[in-house]
């Protein structure tokens, strides 16, 4: 059996007969009762094709979702700033790297935990902030960001 | 997408993007004015995936802009004309 015919044999018993899916829409359609019957259809998969481990992978590979939650912070843990309100932060979680992004400033921080990645963005929002009282002209982009600084950030 | 740091380096070379040593993100500047931060991998190897792709978000162009940045044929000329076309200069 070449890879062609086992490539066709495992979306046939998997259920990915629309070959044109992709691994999005493919993790976005997974239903319960596919979630159900998953790991009975690739242990018969794998019985058939003679356990052969490489197809698993691809598997899991399809499945891989991200995480994605939203936190709010209410403080840079920088004894200079204070900030005036809680800004909203979203975590995202993949390939096991978490990221904490600001979606008003366009800013983000990324580590090994979640609290690693917040205090790369604490620090992101720091030095963004204290560049940009520096400039004595913004451009449209720093313009929005410093109207946002001004909404968020007091200084001690 | 993966970014290397070499390539993410290259980039900012490329760009002429004002880094501070151990700073997260550089500016790039053009007519001596701040245009946009980028973000900059801070000594923990490279970018992964999505990290990789916040990267190119960071420099608001699609991914075969960004392909195109990473592999030469897009130069600081031709980035700063996209950003012009996006109305963010």
């Amino acid at each position: 059996m070449d890879r062609d015919e086992l490539r066709e044999k495992r979306e046939r018993l998997l259920g990915f007969e629309n070959s044109s899916s992709t691994s999005s829409n493919i993790s976005d359609n997974i239903s319960d009762s596919y979630q159900q019957t998953k790991f009975k259809r690739i242990k018969k998969f794998l019985k058939e094709t003679n356990h052969q481990p490489i197809i698993f992978t691809t598997i899991i590979v399809q499945e891989q979702t991200i995480e994605y939650r939203n936190i709010f912070i209410d403080t840079l843990h920088d004894e200079r700033y204070i900030l005036k309100k809680a800004i909203p932060v979203g975590i995202e979680h993949a390939e096991q790297v978490y990221i904490a992004t600001n979606y008003d400033l366009g800013l983000y921080g990324y580590g090994d935990t979640e609290g690693e990645a917040v205090d790369d963005l604490r620090k992101s929002i720091i030095e963004c902030y204290e560049d940009l009282k520096e400039e004595k002209e913004l451009a449209l982009i720093p313009s929005k960001m410093m109207a946002y600084y001004k909404e968020i950030i007091e200084e001690r | 997408m993966q970014v290397k740091k070499d390539e993410a380096r290259s980039i900012f070379r490329k760009l002429e993007i004002e880094h501070r040593e151990k700073h997260n993100y550089g500016w790039l500047r053009y007519k001596e004015r701040a245009i946009l931060p980028v973000y900059f991998s801070h000594g923990k190897g490279d970018m992964p995936g999505k990290v990789g792709d916040k990267f190119r978000q960071s420099l608001k162009i699609n991914e075969e802009q960004f392909r195109a940045l990473r592999d030469c044929p897009l130069d600081r000329e031709g980035y700063i004309k996209i950003l012009k076309e996006k109305r963010l200069i």
